[in-house]
């Protein structure tokens, strides 16, 4: 909800929404205090040729996904972060707070087919629930890495 | 063991900070990596900024699946404890979840702590969402605030002068005696912040 896209322009005390019709629950949606948590370690063979920069961008995308998502259904995004590793000198870590997506990585040389990689993620996102988190957050994992598997 | 606890709310740039400040005192202050140990702490079941530390080659021990300022406060103990026993570093850098209360976290230290010199709070403000944040977690915004001896306004470059100028003045309201930098942690942080940080220490 922190990218929220209400036109504050008529508002002349945008903090308090004193001169507009819309409650803080129009902007954000119900906000519960305790956030979902949903945490996630899993370990992937990729079955075709693909490298290192072609894998960022489906993650990043799936970042995307994700932030899309919560600012959609009016969620509140804590963070998002992943940290992607492969046996060899690949990493990627990606981050978001619902603005843009931080990405760095560590990587000398990412100029080689990734056999395997490891996925460790977590968000947390106020205004769900952990099931709700938790499914949307592997069906849009499954969307990205469906085209390398065999 | 000096410690420098690190709050701030989630995606505010606290591991990114500490990257910075790791960098400062394994080069300036204390070459053996092993006189720094930091601990990272997250309420999710896997660890994500514990990989992007040790990565750097840093020594990190992991506090999952909890909070240390309430759930893990325990654990904390137990870990120090074991490090002051089987490492006695100089150093220790803790890094709290984004929804610590630093202030609970000092307390505990205080009450069971053992061995340590010092204890500082540096609290990480996201200029980039304070005016949400404010809004929508304004108890824990405001404590994270309060609890800071140094308060590092992160993400600078994403705000406008104007907003800035506010989010400044909001916090010196909150804690007119903390230390106050603006910063930007994907730009080189000034070793004179680092400095300051460390020498309260000596």
């Amino acid at each position: 909800m922190n990218n929220h896209e209400h036109d504050h322009s008529h508002c002349e005390e945008h903090h308090h929404h004193h001169h507009c019709d819309e409650t803080e629950e129009d902007l954000y949606g119900e906000l519960n205090e305790v956030p979902a948590v949903f945490s996630y370690t899993e370990s992937f063979e990729i079955g075709k040729e693909v490298k290192g920069d072609k894998l960022q961008e489906s993650f990043v995308h799936w970042i995307e996904g994700l932030r899309k998502w919560a600012v959609e259904n009016k969620h509140f995004i804590g963070h998002i972060k992943i940290f992607v590793k492969d046996e060899k000198d690949f990493n990627l870590w990606a981050a978001t707070t619902g603005k843009k997506i931080n990405v760095k990585t560590f990587s000398e040389n990412n100029d080689y087919d990734i056999k395997n990689i490891t996925v460790n993620m977590t968000a947390i996102v106020f205004g769900t629930d952990e099931e709700t988190l938790k499914s949307v957050v592997l069906k849009k994992l499954d969307e990205e890495l469906l085209c390398y598997m065999n | 063991m000096n410690l420098i606890i690190f709050g701030g709310f989630l995606g505010s740039g606290k591991t990114s900070l500490i990257l910075s400040l790791a960098h400062f005192l394994v080069e300036k202050q204390c070459p053996n990596k092993q006189n720094l140990v930091i601990i990272e702490n997250e309420v999710g079941e896997t660890g994500i900024d514990d990989k992007v530390l040790k990565s750097k080659g840093l020594s990190v021990k992991e506090l999952f699946s909890g909070c240390i300022c309430c759930q893990l406060s325990s654990d904390l103990i137990l870990t120090l404890n074991d490090l002051r026993e089987n490492v006695d570093p100089e150093w220790v850098i803790i890094e709290t979840t984004g929804l610590a209360y630093p202030s609970k976290i000092l307390g505990t230290l205080n009450k069971y702590g053992k061995g340590i010199e010092s204890i500082r709070i540096v609290s990480v403000v996201d200029a980039e969402r304070f005016e949400e944040l404010t809004e929508i977690a304004p108890i824990l915004i405001k404590s994270q605030i309060s609890d800071g001896n140094t308060i590092l306004i992160n993400k600078v470059d994403l705000v406008t002068d104007e907003q800035l100028k506010n989010i400044e003045h909001s916090v010196k309201e909150v804690n007119p005696k903390a230390s106050l930098h603006k910063v930007s942690a994907n730009k080189d942080i000034n070793d004179s912040i680092w400095k300051e940080v460390a020498k309260s220490n000596e």
